[in-house]
């Protein structure tokens, strides 16, 4: 066993260190010589310097996933926006239909808002993602009926980083007139996008998961006739009344920095994720008995999902400490049950306790991705030889 | 999960990990499959000469398999019957939680304590 060293973290996909220069724009909003006015009080100074730097980051964010400013509506997260997009139109189209279409290895965030509308007397078809992971447009589309109000995918799964074909499953919606939400949590900032030119009608988005600070996030609500939503709370009319509440600058303008940010480097930093992902899949694989989740679908550069056989969950997790990284979702974590994705493709039950996530970002250096499979190497090694004495036992 | 300094360093050593060529087994299978645990010992002048484990477990499992066989080693027999869940759970101030998980290792000292008195028949 490796001696306890300092933690690498390789737990992009749950969260992200904000960046430097998102810190510095957003301490610019702070304090009273800050930009700290309320941005609809445009009667005075504070408040029109607070809206200008509003719309800049509206800008910001709108220009990263290729939208017009106007629609973006701020939350304060993917997780609001997603709730937003789904029970907000099950909610304004109440009389169109009462289907919803998703798959079984959505987000929480859209699973149990759709659950909430089931409760309220809407039918639901969860689709079952092929063995990669990979929600096939034609198993969507067949799902599609005459009352088929939404459908809601993933562009990138959380938890094995397969990025699913948003264009081919907007067309299937656009052509038979269902509104098309896509959870982009994983997606924006990581892959281009070019929204004007997809059938994407709702898109939800998170600061948190490209350097930008937890707590904000946005709806992309398309421009066109058809696309509309009920929103959630009663208030003021900030974001067209759709999302009212004061809107928290400082949070908004830190999400449009790192849009800026992140919209910048993005071809660069997907490259290099790519040649360190390389890096990571061959040392696990020289690993006896690890399987790489999602294997054989375009996956995102950042997220390697690994089940190791002959292992115990949690011991594995105890010796791989010097490594934060991720069994399954962290948003599942809490619950101790394993994960409903990697069950979904097939795994079993022992097999899914025992999957790691490795998800890399902007900081991860080539070094720290040596030191990550040396270090998981050992502890299986270490987990298997405490095992052996089993073998011919072992389940 | 918040493991205490012993649990771990216990976890992480796991010197007592292995077989004892020729001795008695004991072994138990939890409900669900997932712990799994293995002892095998030796006696020699009355005292379990030598004791070891394998096992599929948590890091709680792997602690107190360690530790039993540490405490075992170089004393009576009868030392094993003092080795049940309530007293792991106590000396490695165990969640109450794992208490199934090492009611299996309990099973485990017990059958190779059966198989340790009769061999000595």
């Amino acid at each position: 066993m490796p001696a306890e060293v300092d933690t690498i973290y390789l737990d992009y996909a749950a969260t992200t260190p904000v960046d430097d220069a998102v810190v510095a724009a957003m301490m610019r909003c702070l304090g009273r010589d800050g930009i700290y006015g309320n941005p609809a009080s445009l009667m005075h100074e504070p408040g029109r310097r607070a809206a200008a730097a509003v719309v800049a980051a509206r800008e910001q964010v709108a220009s990263l996933v290729g939208a017009a400013p106007r629609e973006i509506v701020f939350t304060s997260g993917a997780t609001e926006a997603d709730n937003l997009a789904i029970l907000g139109a099950a909610r304004y189209f109440r009389d169109r239909g009462r289907h919803l279409v998703t798959s079984r290895i959505e987000h929480k965030a859209v699973l149990d808002a759709v659950a909430r509308l089931e409760r309220e007397g809407y039918e639901v078809t969860r689709v079952e993602p092929d063995p990669a992971g990979r929600i096939d447009p034609a198993a969507v589309s067949a799902a599609l009926r005459d009352d088929t109000l939404l459908v809601s995918i993933m562009w990138v799964n959380n938890e094995i980083g397969v990025v699913n074909d948003i264009e081919a499953i907007g067309r299937a919606c656009r052509e038979r007139g269902v509104l098309f939400h896509v959870d982009a949590a994983q997606a924006v900032g990581k892959l281009p996008m070019d929204l004007a030119r997809l059938p994407v009608d709702l898109l939800a988005l998170t600061a948190h998961k490209f350097y930008g600070p937890k707590g904000v996030g946005a709806l992309y609500i398309a421009d066109r006739p058809g696309v509309q939503v009920e929103p959630l709370l009663a208030g003021g009319g900030q974001e067209r009344g759709l999302r009212p509440g004061t809107l928290p600058v400082h949070q908004i303008v830190g999400l449009g920095e790192a849009a800026a940010i992140a919209g910048a480097a993005l071809s660069a930093e997907r490259e290099r994720l790519a040649a360190l992902r390389a890096r990571l899949e061959a040392g696990l694989q020289g690993v006896p008995g690890v399987l790489i989740n999602g294997a054989g679908a375009p996956r995102i550069p950042g997220i390697v999902s690994v089940t190791v056989s002959g292992v115990e969950g949690e011991s594995l997790f105890a010796a791989l400490s010097p490594l934060a990284v991720a069994s399954g979702s962290a948003c599942n974590t809490t619950s101790g049950e394993p994960s409903y994705v990697l069950r979904a493709l097939g795994r079993d039950d022992r097999l899914a306790a025992s999957s790691v996530r490795f998800s890399l970002g902007r900081y991860t250096t080539a070094e720290e991705v040596e030191r990550a499979v040396e270090i998981f190497g050992d502890a299986v090694g270490h987990l298997r030889r405490i095992a052996a004495p089993l073998d011919g036992r072992v389940a | 999960m918040n493991y205490g300094p012993e649990v771990l360093t216990l976890f992480r050593e796991a010197r007592h990990s292995g077989t004892v060529p020729g001795g008695a087994c004991g072994y138990a299978r939890g409900r669900s499959g997932v712990v799994e645990v293995v002892f095998s010992a030796t006696m020699a002048d009355g005292r379990i000469s030598a004791m070891r484990y394998g096992a599929l477990g948590c890091p709680w499992v792997i602690a107190a398999c360690e530790w039993a066989c540490r405490e075992a080693e170089h004393r009576p027999l009868r030392r094993l019957a003092e080795f049940d869940a309530a007293s792991l759970t106590g000396v490695l101030s165990a969640p109450a939680e794992k208490t199934g998980s090492l009611l299996v290792v309990e099973d485990a000292i017990a059958a190779l304590r059966a198989n340790l008195e009769r061999a000595e028949d």
